[in-house]
């Protein structure tokens, strides 16, 4: 019963910990996409 | 009228190009009789156990070199390019879908028709028998109908000998069960209507998945 | 302007309370079923609750990835091919969830770790069909043919299960089965005590939830990531084109 418990609370932890990694990358990509888009608009305007 | 002669016309293409060469078909039919002979090493098929494990060895055998011949249906075109030639033809995709289909189908028999006399004699196992054919025409169909779709697909990927199969062998569990059933059934004479229920199955897998495999091949070929 | 705390991560919150107070739900609020034999078998019941929960979210993820693959050949939209695949991908890994709870359930059970029962059998074929259909993403390179292929892929795929699963249980029907132990048909039924049939409920609703958080996550970063590799070759084209600054390095 409490081998249950923690296999379920290991399991959805890391469930969880992948979604954290998950909206972790989305951040960083969403940074990198601005500043790649800004230096594009710099690129347009020379 | 366009639909069916530009069908009959890649038909006929892929069938004339087969004799010329044969290299396909032998090379399918060989590797079904050398699959047969390891299963007779690997299950020790004696006399009294041919019967129960043959339904097994002739279709795991059939589909195996079936996967030869589809991928053969495309390869050769997407490699010599000649299939663009033909997508520029101003036909229904559907033709193109069923004339391959219907090549594989008759590669497929070609080599059943050499195959199953000569498992028979290995076996002694009387195969040709109606009630069997119709399971093995059946399965056949339903594998060159989903084969073909996926051997479009395949041969677009990286590692296409290796997709194939990947794909292929999941979605065709069905035909393989029902089939294989169907046959130890009636080699064990089983009622009509258990047999009736199998080639329902099959039957019911046909038709579902030509009629996907139509709706789809436009979105599989278009370039 | 970072955004910092958005709606989605106050989502995942949400989702992480409901998990914990499932947890509570699933263990200590229910109880042990009266009518089953074995303390084992008793404590070993528990498991349910989260192998129906994965059985939601895998089939509401399946049957996600056959919507968004109709939708995509329909409308041309990559939003939709994001959403095949991310809900392609949490089918895979509950699916495989379901299997493996299942194991640790029948173990106690059935006093067998597998049974080649029809829907266990289906079950197992259907997770090898979307690893096929993960796998085939894979091998496709351009991203138009691969959105195009995976979706006709999802959708032979879809169809293909229900099919399965009648060939394979009139297979166990007309050929009982021969293994020994318990009878495999009989789910280990137990009595459906109302503390029980709340826990079950709560279980099917928060992993629904959960399913529709994860799949939320999931696909905004994969359409982020395509908005990356567009601007990628955006800066490309245009560096290539011979403006003056220094190439940015690739990953």
């Amino acid at each position: 019963m409490v081998y249950l418990a923690a296999a379920m609370v290991f399991i959805w932890l890391l469930a969880f910990g992948y979604v954290f990694y998950l909206v972790q990358r989305t951040k960083e990509v969403e940074q990198e996409v601005r500043a790649l888009e800004s230096l594009v608009q710099e690129l347009e305007n020379k | 009228m366009r639909f069916w002669s530009a069908m009959w016309a890649i038909f006929w293409k892929d069938v004339r190009a087969e004799f010329r060469t044969k290299d396909i078909f032998t090379g399918m039919l060989i590797f079904a009789l050398l699959a047969v002979l390891i299963f007779n090493f690997a299950f020790d098929l004696r006399v009294e156990r041919a019967k129960e494990v043959l339904p097994g060895v002739m279709w795991v055998s059939i589909v195996f070199a079936g996967m030869l011949g589809l991928n053969r249906s495309f390869i050769l075109e997407y490699d010599r390019g000649s299939l663009s030639g033909i997508l520029l033809a101003p036909v229904d995709r559907s033709a193109l879908y069923l004339g391959k289909m219907l090549g594989n189908l008759v590669f497929m028999v070609a080599v059943e028709v050499v195959l199953l006399p000569i498992m028979m004699v290995l076996f002694n196992v009387n195969v040709l028998q109606p009630s069997i054919l119709i399971f093995v025409f059946l399965g056949t169909i339903g594998f060159a109908i989903v084969g073909t779709s996926f051997a479009a697909i395949a041969v677009n990927t990286r590692a296409r000998e290796v997709m194939l199969p990947v794909l292929l062998l999941p979605v065709l569990v069905p035909v393989l069960i029902a089939a294989v059933k169907g046959t130890a059934n009636v080699l064990d004479g089983g009622t009509l209507g258990e047999q009736m229920s199998w080639l329902r199955i099959l039957g019911a897998f046909d038709i579902i998945f030509l009629g996907i495999a139509f709706m789809t091949f436009d979105y599989i070929v278009e370039e | 302007m970072r955004r910092k705390f958005g709606l989605l991560e106050g989502l995942v919150i949400v989702a992480a309370v409901l998990v914990v107070a499932d947890m509570y739900m699933g263990l200590i609020y229910a109880p042990d079923p009266s009518n089953l034999q074995t303390e084992v078998t008793r404590k070993a019941q528990h498991i349910f609750y989260y192998h129906m929960g994965m059985n939601v979210m895998a089939g509401s993820a399946l049957l996600t990835n056959f919507i968004a693959s109709v939708l995509y050949l329909v409308t041309r939209r990559r939003f939709w091919d994001a959403v095949a695949r991310s809900a392609a991908e949490i089918g895979v890994i509950f699916g495989i969830g379901v299997l493996v709870s299942g194991s640790l359930w029948a173990r106690p059970t059935w006093n067998a770790w597998w049974t080649w029962d029809p829907r266990l059998t289906t079950a197992t074929i259907t997770v090898l069909l979307y690893i096929a259909y993960l796998m085939l993403r894979n091998a496709v390179d351009d991203p138009g043919r691969r959105a195009r292929f995976a979706a006709v892929y999802g959708a032979f795929a879809f169809v293909s299960v229900p099919i399965t699963f009648m060939s394979i249980r009139l297979w166990r029907t007309i050929h009982p089965t021969v293994f020994g132990g318990s009878n495999p048909n009989a789910q280990g039924a137990f009595a459906l005590g109302s503390h029980i049939r709340q826990a079950f409920m709560f279980s099917m609703v928060t992993f629904l939830i959960v399913f529709f958080v994860f799949l939320l996550v999931r696909v905004r970063l994969a359409l982020v990531e395509e908005r990356l590799s567009a601007v990628r070759e955006t800066l490309d084209a245009l560096l290539s084109r011979g403006a003056d600054v220094e190439p940015i390095g690739r990953d």
